[in-house]
């Protein structure tokens, strides 16, 4: 079945480029925000990185390790779960062209 | 004609996501967000995804119940699937973001507010279509054209009790920098977008297949009595 | 022809209700309870939270309605009724107005005890400009059941109806919800504020036209097998 076959290399490659993307990431020097003591000003809902307190910082690069993981993570299962539900159906195929025989 | 691309479409796909990330390293830092900001470049493309998948499945739906053929109905229920994948991913990857940029998880505004809704809706298409018994394709078309339909309300509505509230920007204006990573993560997405829509269009043809051989096994059966 | 057999329907059920009194008495009764429970959910130092009462209003109305709407369908699906109805010579859209026109009277029978009671547990001054607030109440109690009758028609023969009928309804009516409470809100402050309430009473009318007209185009197709 020609698309089940190109779903698995598609999965193949799509693996492959894993490493690729992770080596992109940590070459990316990961920036930490320079910080002030000024208090954040809340009349905006946003503060910029740069203002907020020392003790509010969070290390950027496990958030977007995460996101981009994330990513990938739900589009294989999906590109899985069609692929399995495509054999399942060919599997039932081959089942009544057997019994019609 | 969908499947025609397919081929096309996997291999842009694919490569477009291996280039895609040295774009994104190579594109310049947000002055006020740092790093988490990369985020973007997969996140607004997901996004976008989301309501194409959202409007393609609603048209879908509306043709489905209004003409009744079965390709539209298999083209919603592909498309809804593709919404609720990516709603999922935008839902996830713009708290990563947000935490960081804003220092808050969530935020009612009218965008992710929107969004949340929409996701929402196509996952209960996805619930009826499984769990709603005889003639749940139709109902299903009806939720998906129904939730299209809504989307303008809620944004209209959401947009309005928020103004007394602060506004925050999700998408800062692109400099000139970013514009090339976008617009490449932009249409890497939708390649995908197509590819993943085309397998399951061509399932959901199987599956039809599949049904309307049984049907005739049942009829000879029949017959045969 | 067409008004005729929504008039009937539309008697029908409201006949039947009036004799046994079944639905409108244990709806009022769960809307009271409700209304308790939030009561108890939402109270700081003694008092409720500012808003709350506007809030706890139409989230009961809203889980009312929909106790309603399961009750109007399963009547119908015990009593084996649903399919003589489909089966008559009688335009479908207009079984689906009679229909909504009964649940509609019976939701606002309900609505008439629960606003004062509402004002009077929670001390707040809903009923200063009571022309409006009738006006939100039907604009939006029409809108929810508009959506919410089309649903429940098409899940009374589904498996998981009970659960499924707010999972669908939830989502697509939010507008109403939102429209509904802040109208509510800025017509309990101190001093009225009209015309906010006014633009949420024309957000809701609109909402009303769209998803009576959607329900209307759809009905037909949605219940023919």
């Amino acid at each position: 079945m020609t698309v089940t076959r190109v779903l698995r290399w598609g999965l193949l490659a799509a693996f492959l480029c894993v490493p690729a993307v992770t080596a992109a990431q940590t070459a990316a020097p990961a920036q930490a925000p320079a910080s002030t003591s000024q208090p954040a000003a809340a009349q905006d809902g946003f503060v910029p990185v740069s203002q907020l307190p020392p003790t509010e910082e969070l290390a950027p690069g496990p958030l977007v390790l995460g996101a981009y993981g994330f990513i990938w993570v739900a589009v294989l299962v999906y590109v899985w779960s069609l692929a399995r539900r495509l054999n399942a159906v060919q599997k039932d195929f081959d089942t009544l062209s057997k019994r019609q025989r | 004609m969908l499947q025609r691309f397919f081929p096309v479409a996997l291999i842009l796909a694919i490569a477009g996501f291996v280039v895609a990330p040295f774009l994104i390293a190579g594109a310049p830092y947000e002055s006020t967000m740092g790093l988490v900001q990369k985020i973007f470049y997969y996140h607004a493309p997901s996004g976008m995804m989301m309501f194409l998948g959202a409007f393609v499945s609603g048209t879908a739906s509306a043709i489905y119940l209004m003409k009744g053929r079965p390709g539209a109905d298999r083209l919603a229920a592909g498309a809804a699937e593709l919404t609720v994948l990516f709603g999922l991913i935008v839902l996830t990857t713009g708290p990563l973001w947000a935490r960081k940029a804003w220092g808050v998880w969530w935020q009612w505004d009218a965008r992710l507010t929107s969004s949340l809704l929409v996701w929402l809706m196509f996952t209960s298409y996805l619930l009826v279509r499984k769990y709603g018994g005889p003639g749940s394709d139709k109902l299903a078309a009806a939720v998906a054209l129904f939730g299209m339909a809504n989307v303008p309300f809620v944004y209209i509505s959401v947009n309005v009790w928020r103004t007394l509230h602060p506004k925050t920007t999700v998408i800062p204006s692109l400099v000139p920098g970013m514009r090339g990573p976008f617009w490449f993560a932009t249409a890497t997405f939708l390649c995908l977008f197509l590819a993943l829509l085309a397998v399951r269009v061509r399932l959901g043809e199987r599956q039809a297949e599949l049904d309307d051989l049984y049907r005739a096994m049942d009829d000879d059966a029949l017959e045969g009595e | 022809m067409f008004a005729r057999t929504a008039w009937l329907v539309f008697r029908k059920d409201v006949t039947v209700e009036v004799r046994s009194r079944e639905t409108i008495a244990t709806t009022l009764f769960f809307a009271l309870s409700a209304v308790l429970v939030f009561a108890f959910a939402l109270v700081k130092e003694g008092r409720v939270v500012a808003d709350a009462a506007a809030g706890i209003l139409w989230i009961a109305i809203a889980f009312s309605a929909t106790l309603a709407l399961g009750r109007t369908f399963e009547r119908e699906r015990y009593g084996d009724t649903l399919r003589a109805l489909m089966l008559a010579p009688a335009d479908r859209p207009a079984i689906y107005l009679g229909k909504l026109a009964g649940v509609f009277a019976l939701v606002v029978a309900a609505e008439i005890a629960l606003v004062p009671l509402v004002a009077f547990l929670f001390g707040a001054a809903l009923l200063q400009r009571p022309v409006l607030l009738a006006g939100l109440l039907l604009a939006g109690t029409l809108g929810f059941l508009a959506v919410g009758t089309l649903f429940a028609a098409m899940l009374a023969r589904a498996r998981s109806r009970d659960v499924l009928l707010p999972v669908l309804l939830y989502p697509v009516t939010i507008p109403v919800i939102i429209a509904g409470v802040r109208g509510t809100v800025a017509l309990a402050l101190p001093v009225p504020d009209e015309a906010m309430a006014l633009f949420w009473l024309m957000l809701l009318l609109f909402f009303d036209v769209v998803f009576v007209t959607l329900a209307l185009w759809t009905f037909e197709p949605l219940m023919t097998d």
